[in-house]
């Protein structure tokens, strides 16, 4: 067998050789590059598909350094940070058969700064699955570690677009959700089993029937009272999930079904404290999704038409489990003496009343909602052009949830770079502890570091009593518990997060940040919202591209701040982004493409709030293996009523802004040197009730610089 | 088919527990006279409502000291019992009013000599502990919480029925045909029933049902 791949490896390689040989030859050089890169992959594929075990990574040696000023800050406030670290991420591939691989990923991470604290390091393992695809390639699976998508009102990762987005700051965005295993894909990650099955062509009829089967088990975000530092979680929650589909002549007709649910008997195996009210959340989402595509009808046609729409229904229910003070009557028989004869007795019935906790549990919700959205596309290839045009109409209800297609992976609002850094009035805190940094910095940087593990970063209790038992999770006395005091630990500052949330969690902070979305928040599954997108994107012949995008939304019952009634409220948001190769266009042998885009959103009710966003950029091959990459990004968030964080303070104005540019350069095949530095710029304006508007104004310089090896 | 007969049996006895009637009836207020009223037998015997009252206080009390703690509960008793006591006339209103105490003014002037008595006699100590059972603990205004106390009629109904009825209580007043029935004193089991112990020990229960006329004296209702 093993010799048998060997001799097919050798007759592809020939092959590449020889086609590359006769590429001069050729009339059309793009036919014989596009064969070449099948034949590439088809070695990519066998190569993959070699029995045993594999090691892959990648290894990156950097240093990054900020340095921040603001006139906020106190005066004792550190100003400077820098991480010099090395990070060795190994993927391990071992395949028993030909069918199936088994996948593991470890981190290997080294904080130089903290070397001499502690030099044991722990290797992290941060992806395990089994994947196949067996049965003649009609079922696949995987277990543990997944990525799994439905549909966009079933299971879907609503994601941050930006137009035209420059390579410097994809690149990074993508990294930091790697360190989440996270990925830009619309796939949500997930850890469970997965099996689908495709029939492949039926009768000659039907193309392909599919049927798949997801199971699940999620993170249960709900936390009892003394929740401090650890995670400890006794509950269940479980998500299946499954679907059929079938398709015949272009079209496709399927059926989803997902449910989520806390499973009440685990947690009910731990006490619920006094103080404690423990939810219990059931969604449920059926959705019927049909899709057609002319291509298959009508190949000799030039464009190729179709429309994609989901009907879907929800049904989210919650109960809960807590302690309510109950008065309890008692009667008992007692006597006593007439008081004009003492000698005399009666009986009588006494009362006796006892204020006692009575465990209860009750329904506390029930909701129904239906969702549906209907899209229309014309694509083609016309000259050259590339073109897609979509358009559709959505509508959902109010009462509609669908939790696993609602939870962005941006949550933002953390603090990235300087986190060391403190204020010296108390407000400035508050606003930057809830409101957030920069949403630029939490998209597009990550610290990702190792450090000593101690009482004061484990853990802070006041409890002595109790530790670990089934009353609290965790108290002081666990700070007896600290064995692994001073080794190292890996630590994250990251904006993103793969945890779902459910709708009673879900972050009403995270909800209103126009960061996300100002008219879909939670991607098209938002409740409560109904209008109308298009999209656009031109591309002629990857020399100049060109992408709009307009949404027209409408939320029905907003509360409007400014006159405190719930009403209409409409929001309007569109975006336009350019980019061109220069490269390209001047039939150079090398990339120069120069990218920019404009977003702008408002909403005219609720807390008025408007948007604009500008993106330009530059990724240039210069010479060899130099590369140049740059890019600039401003974001204004303006809240026109106003965007209340507490009672104290009210935030009107978010002004952004993050310049990045630098060099790369190839040292080796999958080598690179990447040399890069910038500027954040972070200004916030909000209003304290009697003074007049404050501003915090944060500029960071940052440096980054890091070699990294694929191998 | 041992089995199948003892299921099938398991059936019947499920079909004809399904076809009975599933309402439950109440034993108490099946046994008491059909013209029954707790709010009218009350009324007639007030030192019921005195102990619902009392006992409201104690357990008013006993759920603070419970919430307090005993050290708490003590030292805010002390200063409660000695602002009660200090104001004379509202536990006077409180010691006569119909709806709390229900004394007479006679009554009330036994109870001012009793507490001018050296506090240690007995007298006195007694005196002052019957006026304490109206004090809610940790309350100012007594007077005005004593007259909110809800009365719990299923405890005076209940007492009908344990005690009042084998006693020959009265539980209405008499309606004017009854003016000329025969009066509970004059009947034998009123002497047996007082001479309880003279006789044999044993207890007699009370089989007439009694109402009161305006004179104030039990009659049997025929």
């Amino acid at each position: 067998m093993n010799f048998n791949m060997n001799m097919r490896k050798i007759l592809l390689t020939s092959a590449i050789a020889f086609s590359a040989a006769s590429a001069f030859a050729a009339d059309n050089q793009a036919e014989v590059v596009t064969q070449q890169k099948s034949l590439l992959e088809k070695l990519d594929s066998l190569n993959a598909a070699v029995l045993g075990l594999k090691i892959n990574g990648t290894a990156k040696a950097g240093v990054i350094a900020s340095f921040a000023t603001s006139d906020q800050f106190a005066k004792e406030s550190p100003t400077q940070e820098n991480q010099a670290f090395t990070d060795v991420n190994l993927r391990l591939t071992a395949r028993p058969s030909s069918e199936t691989m088994i996948d593991v990923q470890l981190r290997l991470h080294k904080d130089w700064q903290s070397a001499y604290d502690e030099n044991n390091n722990p290797v992290i393992g941060h992806w395990f699955s089994y994947d196949g695809t067996i049965l003649n390639k009609h079922v696949d699976f995987n277990l543990g570690y997944m990525r799994v998508g439905y549909t966009p009102l079933t299971i879907f990762t609503p994601q941050t677009e930006i137009l035209q987005e420059p390579e410097i700051f994809s690149e990074k965005r993508r990294e930091a959700l790697e360190k989440r295993n996270l990925d830009t894909t619309s796939r949500r990650l997930l850890h469970g089993l997965n099996v689908v099955y495709n029939s492949g062509n039926v009768a000659g009829v039907v193309d392909n029937i599919t049927a798949q089967l997801t199971g699940a088990r999620l993170r249960n975000t709900a936390k009892k009272k003394d929740q401090i530092f650890f995670d400890f979680d006794f509950s269940d929650r479980y998500l299946l999930g499954t679907r059929v589909g079938a398709d015949a002549y272009g079209a496709h007709l399927g059926v989803n079904f997902v449910n989520v649910m806390d499973r009440k008997l685990t947690r009910r195996s731990k006490k619920v404290l006094k103080e404690d009210t423990i939810y219990y959340d059931n969604n449920r989402v059926i959705s019927v999704e049909a899709a057609f595509d002319s291509k298959k009808l009508f190949p000799e046609l030039p464009v190729t038409f179709g429309l994609n729409g989901e009907f879907a229904m929800s049904k989210w229910k919650v109960d809960r489990d807590y302690y309510a003070t109950e008065i309890k009557t008692s009667y008992q028989a007692a006597d006593d003496t007439y008081e004009e004869d003492p000698t005399r007795e009666f009986v009588y019935i006494k009362v006796k009343t006892e204020e006692v906790d009575s465990y209860k549990n009750e329904d506390y919700l029930d909701q129904d909602g239906k969702s549906f959205y209907a899209d229309l596309f014309v694509k083609g290839n016309i000259n050259d052009i590339d073109f897609k045009v979509n358009a559709g109409y959505f509508q959902t209800d109010s009462g509609f949830w669908s939790e696993l297609a609602s939870s962005p992976v941006y949550q933002g609002r953390s603090t990235i770079f300087n986190a060391n850094a403190f204020y010296g009035n108390s407000t400035d805190s508050l606003i930057l502890a809830t409101f957030g940094a920069s949403s630029l910095e939490n998209l597009y940087f990550n610290v990702y570091n190792s450090t000593t593990l101690q009482a004061t970063n484990l853990m802070n209790s006041t409890d002595l009593e109790n530790a670990l038992v089934d009353q609290l999770e965790s108290g002081a006395s666990m700070f007896a518990n600290l064995y692994n005091n001073y080794k190292n630990g890996h630590f994250y500052r990251n904006g993103y997060s793969g945890v779902t949330a459910k709708r009673l969690e879900l972050d009403p902070l995270m909800v209103l940040d126009p960061s996300v979305g100002l008219a879909l928040p939670l991607g098209l599954a938002t409740p409560d919202r109904k209008g109308i997108i298009a999209k656009a994107d031109v591309n002629w012949a990857d020399k100049v591209s060109f992408n709009a995008r307009v949404n027209i939304v409408t939320q029905s019952n907003a509360l409007d701040f400014a006159t405190l009634t719930v009403g209409e409220n409409k929001f309007t948001e569109f975006a336009v982004g350019v980019g061109v190769d220069a490269g390209a266009l001047a039939a150079l042998d090398r990339q120069i493409l120069i990218q920019g885009s404009f977003a702008k959103g408002s909403e005219n009710a609720y807390l008025q709030r408007k948007t604009s966003r500008i993106v330009g950029g530059i990724t240039a091959d210069v010479w060899g293996p130099f590369a140049l990459l740059g890019g600039v990004q401003m974001y204004t968030k303006e809240f026109g009523t106003g965007y209340p964080l507490a009672a104290t303070a009210i935030v009107n104005k978010a002004t952004e802004m993050l310049a990045l540019g630098g060099a790369r350069v190839k040292l080796a095949p999958l080598s690179y040197l990447s040399l890069q530095g910038g500027m954040l710029k972070n200004e916030l304006e909000y209003t304290v009730p009697g003074v007049a508007v404050n501003k915090i104004s944060i500029s960071k310089l940052v440096f980054l610089a890091d070699v990294t090896v694929n191998f | 088919m041992k089995n199948l007969h003892q299921y099938m049996l398991i059936l019947v006895a499920g079909v004809l527990g399904a076809c009975g009637s599933m309402s439950v009836n109440d034993p108490y207020a099946e046994a008491l006279p059909a013209d029954f009223n707790p709010q009218e037998y009350l009324t007639l015997h007030p030192e019921l409502h005195i102990r619902q009252i009392k006992d409201y206080v104690e357990n008013y009390n006993a759920n603070l000291k419970t919430a307090l703690g005993a050290t708490a509960y003590d030292s805010t008793k002390k200063a409660d019992d000695a602002a009660f006591l200090a104001d004379l006339n509202v536990v006077q209103a409180i010691y006569i009013h119909p709806q709390i105490g229900a004394h007479s003014e006679q009554q009330w002037s036994n109870v001012i000599i009793a507490l001018g008595l050296a506090d240690t006699t007995p007298e006195y100590k007694n005196t002052k502990k019957a006026l304490l059972q109206y004090n809610f603990v940790g309350r100012a205004d007594d007077y005005s919480a004593l007259l909110t106390v809800p009365v719990d009629y299923q405890a005076v109904s209940q007492q009908y029925n344990v005690f009042g009825r084998d006693h020959g209580w009265a539980y209405r007043v008499c309606r004017p045909e009854e003016g000329a029935n025969p009066l509970r004193s004059s009947l034998p089991i009123a002497s047996m029933q007082k001479d309880i112990v003279k006789v044999d020990g044993s207890f007699i229960a009370d089989e007439g049902l009694y109402c009161r006329d305006a004179a104030g004296d039990d009659r049997l209702i025929q």
